[in-house]
């Protein structure tokens, strides 16, 4: 048995993400629903970015969320919490790429795993996204992690340089490295 | 020991037949806080219809969500009194509101 | 694969410099790139790289399969069952056998629930101030709100605390003396899809 068979709800899909989080920070399971409805397409894309099938996404992206409700009272700022998801994600996601192969940088990966998905995903973007894709795909570990942070995430250099523990000079490198890689890939230069 | 007896006794009040009552659920892990008894009176039970019994019956322990058009106060009592009638020889009956559902 | 550094440009510079220098935000000026034609299409080029990473991840966010439903109910039964309920409220009974309470999470619930039923209102977080575990001792509520553009806020204050007072009324024993209600927020009623 379970508390679901309750009343009518009422509609927080119109309220902003700092008022979802607040409350879910203070126990509201509800708000805590409409933020995952909310931010798992983006979560998951950001996820599978990193460790390359839908099966993995899956499973990373559920620990993701369940880790971001234990630590909701630690939320500073709750308008930021789609960022805050994000990073959590990408916690999450290095973890379990590092238990997949304790060994090795993830240098570029093979999406061959999950094949069916690349036809549908190709037709859908145009040829600069594809070159982008493609680009993101090759870049080393690091690079793409900051970049993903950056980019897709709006996180600050320092909070990327604290999430990775290194210094904020390092980001920047790395940052600027992925910047020009994905950029040659992008306009086609040799 | 448990008296398998005492056990079936105890599965047989109807709570969710109380007015108010929207759900009952399995009483741990906060019963023991809301008992104030010796937690291992109730720690290591198995709930019959979410109703914890321990050794000899002496204590029950059940938690309830209730709809907002009773009043959970008086639910509660409702819920505790139908226990308190099923079970005479109980020493302690809790009951606990998680909670109130509007509707 | 692409090696930034070994790609030079035809005024000498590499790519990875401009990239460094963009990353740096431009700063120091550096009158040689900021005036060489090759150099600033190359600026450009590589500023437009962040906002298609975005348009990508936004892309792939609409292509890739939604997870199933019972993926999100996996989520939200952990979630639940790992609510903290609070401290306990009680609730009087004739009968000094028994021990009724409801919990201070119930009432959170309850306080968010009634508010947000209140036009245009959003409860933010509340809080229940004093010994609620102490029969008749005297407690205040505090909470926070949003409200939609256009509503009236003081009546919109009124409005929850009134509701609030009235709920608390019937489902606890709560010796209530003040419910301070903070409007700290204006939402804007549409939702966010709708927003360009």
């Amino acid at each position: 048995m379970d508390d679901d068979d309750d009343g009518p709800r009422s509609d927080l899909s119109t309220a902003p993400d700092g008022i979802l989080a607040t409350r879910a920070s203070h126990g509201d399971t509800e708000a805590f629903d409409e933020l995952l409805h909310r931010h798992t397409p983006i979560v998951r894309a950001f996820v599978y970015r990193i460790v390359g099938t839908l099966a993995e996404t899956d499973d990373v992206v559920q620990e993701a969320f369940l880790t971001a409700w234990r630590q909701l009272t630690t939320l500073r700022d709750p308008d930021a919490v789609r960022a805050w998801l994000m990073k959590i994600a990408s916690r999450e996601a290095y973890a379990h790429v590092k238990k997949r192969r304790p060994h090795a940088t993830l240098d570029g990966f093979d999406r061959a795993a999950d094949p069916h998905l690349l036809p549908e995903a190709t037709a859908i973007r145009n040829a600069q996204l594809n070159a982008l894709s493609a680009a993101l795909d090759t870049l080393p570990d690091a690079q793409r992690r900051c970049w993903l942070l950056r980019e897709v995430g709006s996180l600050s250099y320092t909070e990327i340089a604290e999430e990775m523990n290194l210094p904020v000079s390092t980001v920047r490198g790395h940052l600027a490295r992925a910047r020009a890689s994905i950029t040659i890939r992008m306009e086609g230069w040799r | 020991m448990i008296d398998p007896e005492r056990r079936a006794d105890a599965a047989a009040p109807d709570i969710t037949a109380v007015p108010g009552v929207v759900a009952v659920h399995d009483p741990r892990p906060l019963i023991a806080r809301a008992v104030r008894a010796g937690a291992d009176a109730i720690g290591s039970r198995e709930p019959v219809a979410e109703v914890i019994v321990s050794d000899a019956g002496a204590t029950l322990a059940t938690a309830i969500s209730v709809s907002s058009r009773t009043a959970a106060p008086d639910v509660a009592r409702a819920v505790a009194d139908l226990l308190l009638t099923t079970n005479p020889a109980a020493e302690r009956v809790s009951v606990q509101v998680r909670r109130i559902a509007l509707g | 694969m692409t090696d930034p550094s070994a790609h030079r440009l035809d005024c000498g510079k590499t790519v990875d410099e401009i990239s460094d220098y963009l990353e740096a935000g431009r700063t120091p000026f550096d009158p040689d790139i900021e005036t060489c034609p090759e150099c600033l299409n190359t600026l450009d080029a590589l500023s437009r790289a962040g906002r298609l990473s975005r348009e990508l991840l936004d892309a792939d966010a609409r292509a890739l399969p939604e997870p199933s439903a019972g993926w999100f109910e996996g989520v939200m039964t952990a979630v639940r069952a790992e609510m903290r309920a609070g401290r306990s409220i009680p609730i009087s009974h004739p009968d000094p056998r028994v021990d009724a309470s409801v919990t201070e999470g119930a009432v959170h619930a309850l306080i968010r629930a009634t508010g947000d039923r209140v036009r245009g209102v959003y409860v933010g977080r509340s809080e229940i101030i004093g010994d609620v575990e102490q029969p008749g001792a005297p407690i205040s509520i505090g909470l926070t709100a949003s409200v939609a553009w256009g509503v009236d806020i003081r009546a919109a204050a009124d409005g929850v605390r009134t509701a609030v007072a009235a709920a608390l009324a019937t489902h606890t024993e709560l010796d209530v003396r003040a419910i301070d209600v903070e409007i700290h927020d204006v939402h804007r009623p549409t939702p966010p899809e709708e927003r360009s």
